[in-house]
């Protein structure tokens, strides 16, 4: 898959378009600079062909808003006209962004690094204060906006240093940036676009010994480990571990790979006074003298997630070798020799960027080690059938509101087991697919049992077709499946057939690499395959529900205000 | 800066450059390669970024201000500094 990327400036970008087609890392791009300098004429009338592009707009913030220029000339103006401007501004890229598929929208970052009005540069007169107002104006005005992200310029001149802005470039290449930014700038649109894609890396597996903490703690036992204390080392680790706890809050999840005995380590995990990461902060664990390799296939066959969805890190590079070459799959990036820079490689890596950041994403961990607690439940069950009547399995399945659209899209995208198609969508894909026909419907699927709430964890599509009703894209996370959730699922398709006085539900299933479970499931279920791929069954029958599972339902209403979207 | 000295800033700036190329067009790191004029394989915002990156480098490094944009040895089928031994000659001269 090539993934176009059209690139809008008032500068010469050229550099950004040649790293991005330079970049061999997945997924391929190809990269096109709109001719300098147009910047208003494409807000105004954005082009036709964007459709399936990501656009890149990165402007010099003196070079868009006229009041800026004016203010860095010394001239005196109306801070009421600037925000005015950048509202215009604004109001441009929304254009963009019903025309393209996503819109990157570059902060403002000042060009020069002249001193201005110096010690007045924080008062309503000095250009810095302006910028900040200008750029915050720009994100909430953004923020309302589907399909628009913004990116943080100033990182890029940061990363950069002392050749982050050159007058020299200015005036040769019409380009105020250094190379090294053009380069960042690149690499953050290509991470934006593994985001919107669903590539998201989702568990972090770490080592221990001297990657955690210093020292082995099998030799040294725990109390001598390295980790916080009057030692800057041990403030290393400490620092690092703070940053993986940063990840899980946001939805990564935190998994140990180790060569140690399990209960020796687990003690330093919970008796050390100064570890960041307790046990609730780990979503599952494989601590023996196996190859580290094997021990990765397992964990994550446990969390059932995908290999793609992991990345590894460890001190040794041996082991970083046997997992990059045994498991190609798991990115495994090359890791500082120095502890103290531990923490900045974590947070240097542009794997995790997530389009959104929802409730249950910061929940996860939670819903993880709930999930640790219901598999060592079930092995104390003497059959599935008991287990999953004592689960007291609750399922809600609503029309698709405003307030669930990101999750849902989210989940679309990154989800690839279950799921029908392997179909990806954007938010404005989505709104546009259901407003095209009046008896498209689109739902979603909360599940929760005894031991928690897996939150929003299913989504499927619906549009009359003939005689049936057609499920076009239908997703569970691998968080609900194994409950019988798809199966009660079915039993709401049928029903919601019946209804509507259809006589059959279809599915069209499109196999990929990653969704056999979705296929198994349709085949194993009371379903027929009428032609490749093609299921169906007749809604004469009702579809049985599972014993012990609650079904909630709020059927769709085409014109009242609770309308999908 | 020495010739060899000068030869390893071309260098730099010649991987520079080759991070903005697609694998296939990759500079080698080879003197006598051409890289200006009608056989170079440079264009001219390529042909910038060497020469600017070629700058920063002997001026961070060594204290100076080397301008070698507006020389005329770059200019053309004409200009001498071609290849990364003749701008290695070129730097070494400048930086006496």
């Amino acid at each position: 898959m090539t993934a176009q990327i059209v690139i809008i400036s008032d500068f010469n970008a050229e550099s950004v378009g040649r790293y991005l087609n330079a970049d061999v890392a997945a997924p391929g791009t190809e990269a096109q600079v709109a001719p300098y300098g147009q910047v208003y004429q494409l807000l105004t009338a954005p082009p036709e062909n964007l459709k399936d592009a990501t656009v890149l707009v990165w402007t010099r913030p003196e070079g868009v808003i006229a009041e800026y220029a004016d203010a860095l000339g010394g001239e005196e103006i109306s801070q009421d006209n600037l925000l005015v401007a950048v509202d215009e501004f604004a109001a441009g890229i929304q254009r963009l962004a019903g025309a393209a598929r996503m819109v990157l929208v570059a902060s403002w970052v000042p060009t020069g690094t002249g001193r201005g009005l110096g010690m007045l540069e924080w008062t309503s007169q000095g250009t810095a204060q302006m910028l900040a107002r200008m750029n915050l104006r720009l994100a909430e005005k953004l923020a309302e906006v589907r399909g628009v992200h913004m990116l943080d310029a100033g990182r890029w001149l940061a990363v950069a240093g002392a050749g982050a802005r050159s007058t020299k470039h200015w005036l040769m290449m019409k380009c105020p940036f250094g190379e090294k930014v053009c380069q960042t700038a690149a690499q953050d649109v290509k991470a934006a676009i593994r985001a919107s894609l669903g590539q998201t890396r989702k568990l972090v597996v770490v080592d221990l010994d001297n990657t955690m903490w210093g020292g082995i703690v099998g030799d040294d036992g725990w109390q001598n480990l390295r980790l916080g204390g009057h030692d800057y080392i041990g403030e290393a680790f400490v620092e690092f571990q703070k940053s993986l706890k940063a990840l899980a809050r946001r939805g990564i999840q935190i998994a140990i790979v180790s060569k140690n005995e399990e209960s020796v380590a687990l003690e330093a995990i919970d008796q050390h006074p100064e570890m960041v990461l307790k046990r609730g902060d780990i979503c599952g664990w494989r601590i023996n003298w196996n190859d580290k390799a094997q021990n990765i296939v397992e964990l994550v066959k446990d969390l059932n997630l995908g290999l793609q969805s992991v990345i590894f890190l460890d001190d040794n590079p041996t082991e970083r070798g046997r997992v990059r070459e045994a498991l190609p799959e798991v990115l495994v990036p090359d890791w500082p020799e120095n502890p103290v820079n531990y923490a900045d490689a974590l947070r240097a890596l542009d794997c995790f960027d997530q389009t959104t950041i929802t409730a249950e994403d910061r929940a996860r961990t939670r819903m993880y080690v709930e999930d640790r607690e219901r598999k060592s439940s079930a092995s104390t069950a003497t059959s599935m059938a008991e287990w999953l009547a004592g689960l007291d399995v609750v399922i809600d399945v609503v029309p698709l509101d405003a307030a669930s659209m990101k999750r849902t899209v989210q989940l679309i995208n990154k989800t690839n087991q279950m799921n029908l198609t392997g179909h990806r969508t954007s938010e404005a894909e989505l709104t546009a697919w259901l407003a095209a026909e009046p008896h498209r419907q689109a739902f979603s699927v909360s599940v929760g049992d005894r031991f928690g709430h897996l939150g929003l964890t299913g989504a499927f599509t619906l549009q009359r077709k003939g005689d049936a009703l057609e499920v076009v894209d239908f997703v569970l996370s691998c968080r609900a499946m194994g409950r019988k959730v798809e199966d009660t699922l079915a039993h709401f398709w049928i029903e919601q057939a019946r209804a509507a006085g259809a006589a059959r539900v279809i599915a069209q299933a499109v196999p990929t690499a990653k969704n056999m479970p979705c296929l198994a499931f349709l085949r194993q279920a009371d379903f027929t395959e009428a032609a490749a791929n093609l299921f169906e069954r007749d809604t004469t029958r009702p579809y049985g529900i599972v014993k012990g599972i609650t079904l909630n339902t709020q059927a769709a209403q085409a014109d009242d205000e609770t309308a999908p979207c | 800066m020495d010739f060899d000295g000068a030869l390893r800033v071309v260098y730099q700036a010649i991987d520079l450059v080759n991070g903005q190329r697609p694998a296939a067009e990759k500079i080698p790191k080879s003197p006598d390669i051409v890289l200006t004029g009608e056989a170079g394989l440079l264009d001219s915002l390529g042909l910038v970024t060497l020469v600017l990156a070629i700058e920063r480098t002997v001026n961070e490094s060594a204290g100076l201000e080397l301008d070698l944009a507006g020389n005329d040895a770059f200019s053309g089928d004409d200009g001498e500094a071609q290849t990364p031994a003749s701008i290695a000659r070129l730097i070494a001269s400048q930086t006496v």
